[in-house]
């Protein structure tokens, strides 16, 4: 019945017995630094070309540069968190990681202005500047969640040979 | 242990056979060697201890259990001394594939997946029984799938 497979090079775990990823990038040990190099450079060419646009000139950009690296770097830590939260409902991990990810942005800020000037609405611009893409994000992986297990259905009946229509209901 | 090899004219299928008194490493090696050439998986009844070769084909879903790997069919169930990843090395190419750290399942007697709201995947089999798709695996699990569609294709 299976002698079509009898040839199947691809294996679905890392020699490590990490699962491989497949449509979503998922965080690992190998591929941590290069996410947050891909999440900073998003994050400074979009407030970059905002600035463009609005004309708007920062005092202290050097500063805030800075602290967007390091805000990048939380970020792709907490959600690199992933692995050790897997029997956790995935609503509470993403809520969770979303509250720790502000708590720490805003407490470096905070920490920040014990040093130097924070402007008034700093804390605001800071909490809009985290949530805006991380609900962005969370919503199009929870969009890409349902689409892929219906292509996964259509899939397996594909392979199984029978009639997928009762699946798409 | 000794090793006789005989040609023999006219036979229908050709066959192997291990004659041993006592389980040493040897013949342990060669018995898992032998069975790896036939395909087939020993399996062990824990209640009688009687043993069975059982099928790929056979299987349900495979769990890893205090590590023990258990073979689940459709009624029945049965120890091997396999581990899920040396299952794997040998039939991922027949539909298996692993859902979890500790289960590997044939996509064959699936009858289909539900998202849940909670964004775990529900794996429904054919027999009724319900198992989970672990976050970390599902892209695995639906990379799988695409490989063995493209195989098929």
């Amino acid at each position: 019945m299976h002698s079509i497979f009898k040839v199947f090079p691809q294996h679905t775990t890392e020699p490590d017995g990490n699962p491989l990823s497949g449509g979503f990038i998922m965080i690992t040990k190998k591929n941590f630094f290069p996410t947050i190099c891909v999440v900073y450079a998003i994050l400074v060419l979009t407030k970059l070309i905002l600035e463009a646009a609005m004309g708007y000139s920062d005092t202290q950009y050097t500063q805030n540069l800075l602290f967007m690296f390091a805000t990048s770097v939380a970020a792709v830590f907490i959600l690199s968190l992933h692995s050790f939260l897997q029997n956790v409902p995935l609503l509470f991990v993403i809520i969770g990681q979303y509250l720790l990810l502000i708590a720490l942005v805003e407490g470096g800020l905070l920490l920040i202005g014990l040093f130097s000037s924070v402007s008034s609405d700093g804390y605001l611009e800071m909490f809009l500047s985290v949530s805006i893409p991380y609900g962005i994000g969370a919503t199009i992986y929870y969009i890409e969640y349902f689409r892929q297990v219906k292509k996964m259905n259509a899939l397996l009946q594909e392979i199984q040979g029978r009639d997928t229509s009762h699946l798409s209901e | 242990m000794k090793v006789n090899i005989y040609k023999k004219v006219g036979l229908n299928e050709n066959y192997i056979s291990l004659y041993y008194d006592k389980t040493d490493e040897e013949t342990e090696i060669a018995k898992n060697f032998l069975l790896s050439c036939q395909k087939k998986i020993l399996g062990q009844d824990q209640n009688s201890e009687k043993e069975r070769f059982i099928l790929p084909g056979e299987i349900l879903y495979l769990e890893t259990v205090d590590r023990k790997c258990f073979l689940y069919l459709k009624d029945t169930e049965w120890q091997t001394d396999t581990t899920l990843q040396g299952f794997l090395d040998r039939f991922e190419n027949q539909g298996f594939v692993r859902i979890s750290k500790s289960m590997v399942v044939n996509i064959f007697h699936i009858r289909e997946l539900k998202a849940e709201a909670n964004m775990r995947v529900n794996v429904i089999l054919k027999n009724g029984e319900v198992l989970t798709v672990n976050r970390s695996y599902r892209n695995a699990f639906y990379t799988y799938l695409k490989h063995l569609k493209k195989k098929e294709d």
